[in-house]
C-alpha cells in the first residue's frame, strides 16, 4: 500500500518535470522558429543597405552613452575608448564613478586628461549629490562624475541627471562596443513609424579575444570550458530567444551592458530602481507601465547586430554569484509587477513574457534542480521505470542540445563573427556539452537565487572581473 | 498506477530524432561555411580578373558586354553587380543604367521590388496586403528596391515613385532614401505627399526618414515652403519646419522666404510650431521686431530656439540670461561665449555685477566648460590679472571653486599658490581642509605658513558651526 502510494508520487512529480520541460521546449521552438527568418531577413537587409545614412542624417538623435563603474580600474579605459571611438556624431559619454576604492578614477584622470569642473546639478530623476565632477581638457564630449558609493542604478540616476540628449545608453565599464554598434542600435528609432522607447543589442563574450585600445583586433575562443559554454548559451539567448519575444512584441529583458533608452520614457517610468538587483530589467518593466499608463504606442524593440563584447566570469565561484543575482533580480521583477502578468493591458508581455520569464525561468529553475537531482535518484532506487526516465533526459538534456545547435547555425548565418572552422567545430561540439553538465549546474545556481529571494537575502553580489 | 511500457520506443526514436536533427544542422552548417566560402573566393577572383572588363564596358564596348554577358554563374554576376556599382558616377550612370538593364539585372530588381498583385476576392486582397506589410516579407522588395535606386535618375525616379506605394514602411522609407539620392526633382512631390502621410497616418513611413530624404534631395527652399499652410496638421507642419530649418542650414544663400503661412506660424497658437518656425526668422521675410517679439514668448522652448537666433539677428541676449527657465539661461550664455569679444566682455561684466545667482551660476559653468576659467586661473599670478582675480573670487562665492581647490598643491607655482591661497580663503569648499594640510608641510615656508594658518581658521570655523548645531 505504502509502496503504491510512493510510486503514485513519484509519477506525479515525474510528469510534473517532464511538462515543465516539454513547456519550456514548446516556447524555445516557437521563439527559435520565429527568429530565425527574421534575424536572418533582416542581416540580409543590413547587409545591402548599411547604416551610412543614418550616420549622415540630420535628424539622427543625439545619444548620452552612460557608464556606471565601480572599482574596475583594469577595465574603464579600454571601454571610453570603445565608446569614445563609435561612429556616431552627436555623442556625450558621462562616467560615473559610483564610489570606487581603486584607482578607477585615477585611471580616467591621467588618460583622459581630465580636469575638475562645477556643474549645476538638476534632478530629473531621484538621485545623489555628485561628489566632483570632471571634464577633459581634449575631449568634449567626455563628462566624468564621481558619487558616493550607491550601486549601478544609482549611478544611472546620477548619469540620467546629467545627460543632456534625448536618448541614453547603458554601458557596462567592462565592455567593448563594436563601432557602428550604436548606430545599429539607433535604426530602429530612425526605421519605425513609431517612436522607439527601447532598443537593445546583443552582448557577445570577450573572453579568449585580443583587445587593443578598446577595439576587438582578433576574435578567439577562450580556453576554458565555462567560457566556451557561457558562449553557447549567450547566443542562445540573444539569437533567438530575445529576437523571438521582439518578434511578439514582448521583450522583457533588454541588457543593461548595452541599451537604448528614451531619456523621457526613464524620467517617466522614475529612473532606475535602487532596490532591484536587476536594474535593467525593472526600467524596461516599469516603462512598458508608463507607457500604457500615457496611452502612448512607444516599442520596445530588440536588435541583433548592434554587438557589445563583454566579460563573463571565468570561474564557478563568480559564475554563480553572477546567475544568482540574475536570478533573483529576474524574480523580483516580476512579482514587483505581478499586476501586469496575465493582464492583457500589456498585451503580449504581460500575457506571455511575464509568465514565462517570472514563473518558468524564475521560479521554474527550482523545478528544473529538482528534477535534475531528483529524477536520477527515482531512477536508481527503482520508483521510475525507464521510459519515464529516458523521456525526462531526452526533455531535459536532448532536446537542449537542439536549440543550442540551432542557435550556433543562427549565429552562422546572420553575425558570424567566429572566423575559423575550427571556431564552428568547438562552438557545435560545446552546443552539445553546455546541456550535459553546464545547464544543470546553472539550474542549482538560479534555484539557489530563488531560495535566497525567497529568504529576502536580496544584495547585490559583486563579480569581480580579471580585465579584458 | 499508471504503466509505461510503449513510451521506451517513443523515448529511443526521439532521442534518435534529435541526434538526426542535431548531426543534419552539423552538416548544413558546416556546408554552408564551405559554400560561403568558395563563393566568396570566386567572388574576389572574378572581381580581380573583371575589373578591366567592366571599365571597358563602362566605355562602352560591346564586345566586354558580351564577355560580361557570357558569365552566368552567382559569384561572378555579383562580382560583376558591385563592380557596376562601384563605378557609377555622374558621367557613367547613364552607361552603367543601361548595362545593368543589358545584363539582366534591372529586371530580376524589378520583379522583387514590384511582384505581381492575385486579384481575388476582398479578404484575399487584404491578406495579401498584410502579408506584404509584414516587415519579414517586406525585407526582400526592400533590397530591390535600394539596388533599383543605384540607376540613372530618369529611370529610377519613376521606379521609386512607384514603390513609395508599397504597403511596408521599411520599402517606403527605402524608396524614400533612394528617390532623394537621385537628386530628380520631380521627387519633390511624391515625398511632401509622403511625409503628409507619414505626418497623418500611423504605420505608413518613419518620419525622420522622409524629412531625411528631402534634406538630401535638396529641393530649393521655397517649394518646400510652399508645402506649409495653416490648414495642414500640426505634424506636418513641424515637420515641414524642421526640413526648412535643415535645408537653409545647408545652402549658403537663400533668399528670404515669404509664404503667408509661414510667416504666421511665428504667432501661430502651438508653442512647438513657433518655436520651430523661430529658428527660420533670419531666412523669412520679417522684421527683427520677430526676434524681440519671440524672445518675450511665454513658452520657454520658444525663448530658447529665439536666443539660437538673436545672436545672428543682433539681438540683446544678455538679458536673458536671467531667464526664469535654466534651459533658456543655458542657451544665451552659450550664444554669448561663442560670439566676438564684446560680447564676451558683456558676459563677463554680467557675471560679476549681477545679483542673480542663478544667472551667475550658468555663467559659471559655461566658463567652465569652454576652458574660460582655466586660463583666469593660469593668468591668477600675472601682473594686470586683476579681472582674472575677480571672476575666481566670483567662483569662490557661488561655491564653484573646485577647480581652484584643485589646483591647491605643492607643485603648483609659489606666486600662483600665494594668489590662489587668498582667493580661497572664504571657500567652504569640502576638499580646501585636506589641500591646505597639505600644503601646510610644503617646503615653501610662505606658502606652508599661509596654509597653517588658513587651515586653523578653517578648523575654528568648523568648531563654531558644530558647536551651534
Amino acid at each position: 500500500m505504502m509502496r503504491d502510494l510512493l510510486l503514485s508520487s513519484v509519477w506525479y512529480v515525474n510528469v510534473g518535470f517532464l511538462t515543465y520541460f516539454a513547456v519550456a521546449n514548446l516556447v524555445y521552438t516557437v521563439l527559435m522558429v520565429l527568429s530565425l527568418y527574421r534575424v536572418a531577413l533582416h542581416s540580409k537587409y543590413v547587409a545591402s543597405r548599411g547604416y551610412t545614412s543614418f550616420a549622415q542624417s540630420p535628424f539622427t538623435p543625439p545619444i548620452a552613452l552612460l557608464v556606471p563603474a565601480h572599482n574596475e580600474e583594469d577595465a574603464i579605459v579600454q571601454t571610453v575608448h570603445s565608446v569614445l571611438d563609435l561612429n556616431y556624431a552627436r555623442k556625450e559619454v558621462v562616467v560615473i564613478d559610483d564610489g570606487s576604492t581603486d584607482g578607477t578614477l585615477q585611471r580616467l584622470i591621467d588618460e583622459f586628461d581630465l580636469e575638475r569642473i562645477d556643474l549645476i546639478y538638476r534632478r530629473s530623476v531621484d538621485a545623489s549629490q555628485p561628489l566632483a565632477c570632471y571634464r577633459s581638457r581634449t575631449l568634449a564630449e567626455l563628462v566624468v562624475i564621481s558619487i558616493a558609493h550607491g550601486g549601478k542604478s544609482a549611478a544611472l540616476n546620477v548619469a540620467v541627471n546629467v545627460a543632456r540628449a534625448p536618448y541614453v545608453c547603458t554601458v557596462d565599464a567592462d565592455c567593448v562596443i563594436e563601432r557602428d554598434a550604436l548606430l545599429r542600435l539607433v535604426a530602429p528609432v530612425m526605421r519605425f513609424p513609431q517612436p522607439t522607447a527601447v532598443s537593445g543589442g546583443i552582448v557577445r563574450i570577450a573572453n579568449g579575444c585580443e583587445i587593443r585600445n578598446g577595439r576587438i583586433q582578433r576574435i578567439d575562443l577562450p580556453k576554458s570550458w565555462i567560457e566556451r559554454c557561457q558562449i553557447v548559451e549567450y547566443i542562445r539567448t540573444f539569437l533567438f530567444g530575445r529576437p523571438g519575444w521582439a518578434a511578439l512584441n514582448a521583450t522583457f529583458i533588454a541588457s543593461g551592458a548595452f541599451c537604448l533608452l528614451n531619456k523621457e520614457a526613464v524620467i517617466g517610468a522614475g529612473g532606475f530602481n535602487s532596490d532591484c538587483v536587476t536594474e535593467d530589467i525593472d526600467i524596461l518593466a516599469r516603462i512598458r507601465r508608463y507607457l500604457i499608463a500615457q496611452n502612448r504606442d512607444d516599442r520596445i524593440v530588440f536588435t541583433t547586430d548592434p554587438i557589445c563584447w563583454t566579460e563573463a566570469p571565468r570561474d564557478l565561484r563568480m559564475l554563480a554569484r553572477q546567475r544568482r543575482r540574475w536570478q533573483v533580480g529576474l524574480v523580483q521583477t516580476v512579482l514587483r509587477n505581478h499586476d501586469m502578468v496575465l493582464n492583457a493591458k500589456y498585451g503580449a508581455a504581460g500575457l506571455l513574457s511575464m509568465p514565462f520569464h517570472g514563473y518558468l525561468e524564475g521560479f521554474g529553475a527550482f523545478l528544473e534542480a529538482s528534477g535534475t537531482l531528483l529524477v536520477p535518484i527515482f531512477y536508481l532506487l527503482g520508483l521510475l521505470s525507464f521510459p519515464h526516465f529516458a523521456a525526462f533526459i531526452f526533455l531535459a538534456v536532448g532536446y537542449g542540445t537542439l536549440l543550442s545547435i540551432g542557435s550556433i547555425v543562427l549565429e552562422e548565418m546572420t553575425v558570424a563573427r567566429y572566423p575559423t572552422n575550427r571556431h564552428l567545430w568547438t562552438l557545435l561540439m560545446y552546443g552539445v556539452l553546455e546541456n550535459v553538465g553546464y545547464r544543470q549546474i546553472l539550474a542549482f545556481f538560479r534555484a539557489h537565487g530563488v531560495i535566497k529571494y525567497l529568504c529576502r537575502s536580496r544584495k547585490w553580489e559583486k563579480v569581480t572581473h580579471s580585465g579584458l | 498506477m499508471p504503466t509505461l511500457d510503449s513510451p521506451l520506443v517513443l523515448a529511443i526514436a526521439l532521442c534518435v530524432l534529435v541526434a538526426i536533427v542535431n548531426l543534419s544542422l552539423t552538416i548544413f552548417v558546416v556546408l554552408r561555411r564551405a559554400h560561403r566560402r568558395q563563393y566568396f573566393a570566386l567572388k574576389d577572383q572574378a572581381r580581380d580578373q573583371l575589373t578591366g572588363t567592366v571599365h571597358e564596358a563602362c566605355r562602352g564596348s560591346r564586345d566586354a558586354l558580351r564577355a560580361l554577358k557570357s558569365y552566368d554563374d552567382g559569384a561572378t554576376r555579383d562580382a560583376i553587380e558591385e563592380l557596376l556599382l562601384a563605378c557609377v558616377s555622374a558621367n557613367t550612370h547613364e552607361i552603367i543604367t543601361h548595362l545593368l538593364a543589358e545584363l539582366g539585372y534591372v529586371a530580376r530588381w524589378k520583379k522583387r521590388a514590384f511582384p505581381r498583385h492575385h486579384r481575388g476576392s476582398v479578404l484575399m486582397t487584404r491578406a495579401a496586403d498584410c502579408i506584404r506589410k509584414s516587415r519579414v516579407f517586406a525585407v526582400r522588395r526592400a533590397i530591390a528596391v535600394g539596388h533599383l535606386g543605384y540607376l540613372h535618375r530618369s529611370i529610377a525616379a519613376p521606379l521609386m515613385i512607384q514603390a513609395l506605394e508599397d504597403p511596408s514602411p521599411l520599402v517606403i522609407s527605402v524608396a524614400a532614401d533612394s528617390l532623394a539620392r537621385t537628386g530628380d526633382p520631380t521627387g519633390l512631390t511624391p515625398l511632401l505627399d509622403l511625409l503628409r502621410r507619414a505626418t497623418d497616418e500611423v504605420d505608413v513611413a518613419p518620419e525622420r526618414g522622409v524629412k531625411a530624404a528631402l534634406v538630401t534631395l535638396r529641393p530649393d527652399a521655397h517649394d518646400v515652403a510652399k508645402a506649409y499652410s495653416r490648414l495642414e496638421s500640426k505634424r506636418f507642419r513641424m515637420a515641414i519646419l524642421d526640413v526648412l530649418h535643415e535645408l537653409v542650414g545647408r545652402v549658403n544663400t537663400i533668399t528670404k522666404l515669404s509664404n503667408t503661412d509661414l510667416l504666421d506660424s511665428l504667432q501661430d497658437a502651438d508653442f512647438e510650431i513657433r518655436a520651430r518656425a523661430v529658428r527660420l526668422i533670419p531666412v523669412l521675410t520679417v522684421e527683427r521686431a520677430a526676434v524681440r517679439t519671440a524672445l518675450k514668448d511665454g513658452s520657454p522652448l520658444v525663448r530658447l530656439r529665439a536666443v539660437n537666433v538673436a545672436s545672428v539677428s543682433g539681438e540683446e541676449v544678455c538679458r536673458h540670461v536671467h531667464d526664469e527657465q535654466w534651459r533658456v539661461r543655458e542657451a544665451a550664455v552659450a550664444e554669448l561665449l561663442k560670439a566676438h569679444d564684446d560680447r564676451r566682455h558683456q558676459l563677463l561684466d554680467t557675471l560679476l555685477s549681477t545679483s542673480d545667482r542663478y544667472a551667475a551660476q550658468q555663467i559659471m559653468q559655461q566658463w567652465q566648460l569652454s576652458g574660460e576659467l582655466r586660463l583666469c586661473l593660469a593668468r591668477l599670478d600675472e601682473e594686470n590679472a586683476l579681472c582674472d582675480q575677480l571672476v575666481c573670487r566670483k567662483a569662490v562665492e557661488l561655491g564653484m571653486d573646485s577647480m581652484l581647490i584643485d589646483a591647491l598643491q605643492p607643485a603648483t607655482p609659489e606666486a600662483l599658490l600665494m594668489r590662489l591661497l587668498e582667493i580661497t580663503h572664504i571657500s567652504q569648499h569640502p576638499e580646501r581642509a585636506s589641500r591646505l594640510a597639505l600644503l601646510a608641510q610644503c617646503s615653501t615656508e610662505r606658502v606652508s605658513a599661509v596654509a597653517r594658518k588658513q587651515l586653523q581658521q578653517f578648523e575654528g570655523t568648523r568648531t563654531e558651526v558644530v558647536g551651534a548645531a
